[in-house]
């Protein structure tokens, strides 16, 4: 970590956006073969080549990234079970999206964007006046965020490998993904209003 | 004749004893392909057969042949009991099949009986007898094993036989054939007779001549007029297969054309649909879909953060400030009070023109408000008169910053955040909106494809190729006609002028002859021309007479099995060359080209039925009618109806057919007993018992179920 004064220009700090994109989020293993593999390529190879292979997503972070976006909408979190081995996907978050705008697919690394934006509204212990003051450093911030990340992530794992379990064809109809966030985000949850004094249930 | 039962015993499928007890009117024997229809009819047709003794173990029941043991033996029987002229007779055909050790089946004992049951009295006599009550030229009539077969007028010489089967003047063909005879001989005897004339050898000499010389050529224009005629009823045949095709091949392009603009269609429908919707939840963003309050808690929280740090920085600095201002002001000359009021509420003062310490006001430029003035101005220089000692600032980092730009970020995207669920809803229902589009295409489309299956099935059989370019012909047929039209034309005069010839030199022989004499052989050479003459036109009438009564008739019966449909007749058409052919005109006498197949089996039957009539009219013989009817193209309906029409007309009728058979969703066909009970008459069901396997022959056997 560099401590250096902005005001004296010095040479300048890395984005937060940029030291969270070099980390790579923890998962429950047990989800790798209950979900990942079953939903992508993960294990396979190319992952831009999803339909001849049969799967309905590429890389198998692309099911860490809805798994995350349950989690966010249903606003619950599950923390990783204690004694549960996990495992990191092998791209980091700064390579999330970034597709060769060939075939069927387009690229869409803005989407890491939003995910930050979403960790950082929903983290609520970090003293970003310490982080500036540097009394706090930011790889523990950065930490922090993951953590965030990892627990809504480990949510939508669990409700995607509910829906496997009780019908393995569940997310092979071209709707059922989109129903699932069609509904988690319906007319109810628009019009909810943002409250700081919400506090997530854990 | 009345079949009242019919015996089956050990004939390939039919293993063992199997017996149909039928009735007086319509039977009804119902199965499927490979069931046993062909068998009962092959059955039959041994039987009847009263010419050959034909025998072969490959008739025997396999089923039967495996069961037997060494040396044993059994019998394979056919055998009907009927009634004719009050008589019950039994005409039976069977052998004996023995399997020896080897398991080769040797045949022996071969018997062909007519058995005469009066009583207790049998009487056994050959089985050619049969052939009294039923002659073969009537059984013709009575049988047809497969489809095709009831169009009797298929084979050439049909007309022929009919007349020699029923013509009342066919006991004049041995008069006629005399009377060409003696025809002939008188000719040769006035001939000679004039060959002894010397006074006018020269003359007559010259006549014969010309005689003969015009005979051979009218021989050969009569050749070639036939010859041309039969060009023209080929032409006159393709042709009118062609304009009905022609028709059909301007339909069917028609057809054709709408299909493939309805592909296209469906083709373009089918390239907007886009329904990659995981995907896209992805690469469109629209997993963003419920982001707009996230995006705001982020701008609330941020924004608090930011204005939080701007606070706690301004108080620094002010505190900052402060303190130095205090220690200098410490250091300085006028000690002031502890409370002395910071930069800000300073600034407030001489911006509010009031001294926020006493409340006095101080307007601007009066002493009190100058005194106020200099003293912030002192206190701002004594700000940045340390330059080697700055205040350090609170902040090393400013990731608040990257936050708050990334505030604006979101901000200035919020619209299409905002907008996706209504996107994504309508994407959906324009992907919904093109499937149904393609469904009612698709819809069109089969229409279409009915239509032209319609178009191709009246062509009977013509493939879709065929039609389309079997229309380029047209022309060259048409020329074709005309040309031999022409020539038949010209050849008839040419016939009439020879003729003309030939007479006039006959003419004048007459006129020599009658002073000699030849005169005699003359006379009765003309006598016999006429007589002649009149027994051919006798033939002739008679012919035309048995047509019109078989057509009488069959229209009566047409019109019974018709009663709702086909408002036309049937006629039985002779053409030149002998043959005749049976067709259907409608109410305008315009002929019906490819009749349905329906219309043309009920035209067949009639047919039939009316030849029957004639039979035991004319040869006081009675025969059952035994087909099978290809009454598939009917409609479920209208079976019924010709069945229950059939069952009505008093004669025996034994129908074997596929109809009233329906899957029963277990790969296999049931009885449809809801169509089948609507019949009245007597209904056999025949099938393969189960189970069975079509490649072991041993496995195979037929039950019979009388249904009622």
């Amino acid at each position: 970590m560099t401590i250096n004064n902005n005001n004296n220009g010095h040479k300048r700090d890395d984005l937060l956006f940029d030291i969270w994109g070099g980390r790579n989020p923890l998962f429950e293993e047990r989800y790798e073969y209950s979900v990942i593999r079953v939903l992508s390529d993960y294990g396979v190879g190319a992952s831009e080549n999803t339909e001849a292979k049969g799967k309905i997503l590429g890389a198998g972070y692309e099911v860490l990234i809805l798994a995350f976006f349950i989690g966010l909408y249903s606003n619950l979190r599950l923390p990783l079970t204690e004694g549960e081995p996990t495992k990191r996907l092998g791209q980091p978050i700064d390579k999330w999206g970034n597709l060769d705008s060939k075939k069927f697919r387009k690229a869409y690394s803005r989407l890491r964007d939003y995910i930050f934006v979403s960790l950082v509204a929903k983290t609520k212990n970090i003293d970003w006046i310490a982080l500036d003051k540097g009394e706090i450093e930011v790889n523990e911030v950065v930490g922090k965020l993951m953590k965030t990340m990892e627990e809504y992530t480990n949510y939508g794992l669990m409700v995607m490998a509910d829906k496997l379990s009780e019908d393995s064809g569940y997310f092979f109809s071209n709707r059922s993904m989109l129903d699932l966030f069609l509904q988690l985000v319906g007319p109810k949850n628009a019009e909810r209003l943002v409250d700081k004094s919400d506090v997530e249930p854990l | 004749m009345i079949i009242k039962k019919i015996q089956i015993d050990n004939f390939r499928s039919y293993y063992k004893q199997n017996v149909f007890e039928l009735s007086d009117r319509l039977n009804l024997i119902i199965g499927s392909n490979g069931d046993g229809k062909t068998t009962l009819f092959d059955a039959l047709e041994w039987l009847f057969n009263t010419k050959s003794a034909s025998v072969s173990s490959v008739m025997c029941s396999k089923k039967r042949i495996e069961e037997l043991f060494d040396d044993e033996s059994d019998f394979t029987r056919v055998a009907i009991t009927y009634v004719h002229d009050n008589d019950t007779k039994i005409l039976e055909k069977s052998f004996r099949f023995t399997k020896s050790f080897d398991g080769q089946v040797t045949t022996s004992e071969y018997e062909f009986n007519l058995i005469y049951q009066n009583g207790v009295e049998r009487d056994v006599r050959k089985g050619i007898d049969f052939d009294y009550d039923l002659p073969v030229e009537l059984r013709k009539y009575s049988m047809f094993k497969g489809e095709t077969d009831l169009d009797i007028f298929q084979s050439t010489n049909a007309l022929q036989l009919l007349i020699d089967t029923f013509s009342d003047v066919k006991d004049f063909d041995a008069y006629f054939s005399f009377m060409e005879f003696a025809k002939v001989k008188s000719d040769q005897a006035l001939n000679n007779a004039l060959k002894s004339d010397n006074k006018n050898k020269e003359l007559i000499r010259r006549n014969q001549e010309i005689i003969n010389l015009k005979n051979r050529k009218l021989g050969q224009v009569e050749s070639d007029i036939a010859k041309y005629q039969k060009q023209v009823t080929d032409f006159s045949k393709f042709l009118k297969d062609i304009e009905k095709n022609k028709e059909a091949s301007d339909l069917l392009v028609t057809v054709n054309k709408r299909i493939e603009n309805l592909e296209a269609e469906k083709a373009k429908a089918q390239k907007f649909i886009d329904e990659d919707y995981t995907i896209k939840l992805l690469d469109d963003m629209w997993v963003l879909m419920g982001f707009e309050s996230i995006a705001n808690e982020y701008s609330s929280i941020v924004g608090e953060i930011d204005l939080k740090k701007r606070q706690i920085e301004n108080e620094y600095y002010a505190k900052a400030g402060e303190e130095r201002m205090l220690k200098r002001i410490q250091t300085d000359f006028t000690p002031l009070p502890v409370h002395i009021p910071g930069r800000e509420i300073m600034q407030e003062m001489l911006d509010e023109e009031v001294c926020k310490i006493c409340g006095r006001p101080a307007k601007m430029h009066s002493d009190s408000w100058n005194f106020m003035r200099q003293r912030l101005e002192e206190f701002e220089k004594s700000i940045h008169k340390n330059e080697e000692d700055p205040i350090p600032s609170l902040y090393k980092h400013d990731y608040i910053g990257e936050l708050q730009k990334r505030n604006t970020t979101v901000n200035d995207n919020l619209d299409r955040i905002v907008g996706l669920q209504r996107e994504i809803k309508e994407q959906i229902k324009f992907n919904n909106a093109r499937h149904e589009s393609i469904k009612s295409i698709n819809g069109r489309i089969s229409r279409e494809l009915e239509q032209k299956k319609r178009i191709l099935a009246q062509t009977d059989g013509a493939t879709e190729e065929q039609l389309l370019s079997a229309y380029t012909e047209i022309s060259n047929w048409v020329d074709g006609q005309s040309t031999a039209n022409e020539n038949i034309k010209r050849l008839e005069k040419e016939r009439e002028s020879l003729l003309s010839e030939i007479n006039k030199a006959k003419d004048s022989l007459k006129d020599i002859s009658k002073e000699s004499t030849a005169s005699i052989f003359s006379s009765t050479h003309t006598a016999l021309s006429m007589i002649s003459k009149a027994f051919y036109a006798a033939k002739e009438k008679n012919k035309t007479e048995l047509i019109s009564t078989i057509e009488e008739s069959a229209n009566e019966y047409l019109a019974k099995l018709n009663v709702n449909d086909f408002k036309g007749t049937i006629q039985i058409v002779q053409k030149s060359d002998g043959t005749a052919e049976a067709i259907l005109v409608d109410s305008d006498f315009n002929r019906i080209h490819n009749p349905n197949t329906a219309l043309k089996t009920t035209m067949c039957v009639s047919i039939l039925f009316s030849i029957a009539k004639l039979s035991s009219e004319k040869r006081e013989k009675e025969y059952p009618l035994i087909f099978d009817a290809p009454t598939s193209s009917f409609t479920n309906k209208k079976e019924s109806e010709f069945f229950n029409v059939i069952s009505g007309i008093n004669k025996q009728v034994i129908i074997v057919t596929k109809s009233f058979l329906k899957d029963n969703g277990d790969g296999d066909v049931e009885l449809d007993r809801t169509v089948v009970n609507k019949i009245k008459g007597r209904i056999f069901r025949i099938k393969k018992k189960k189970p069975f396997d079509d490649k072991k022959l041993g496995t195979i056997q037929t039950v019979i179920t009388q249904i009622r």
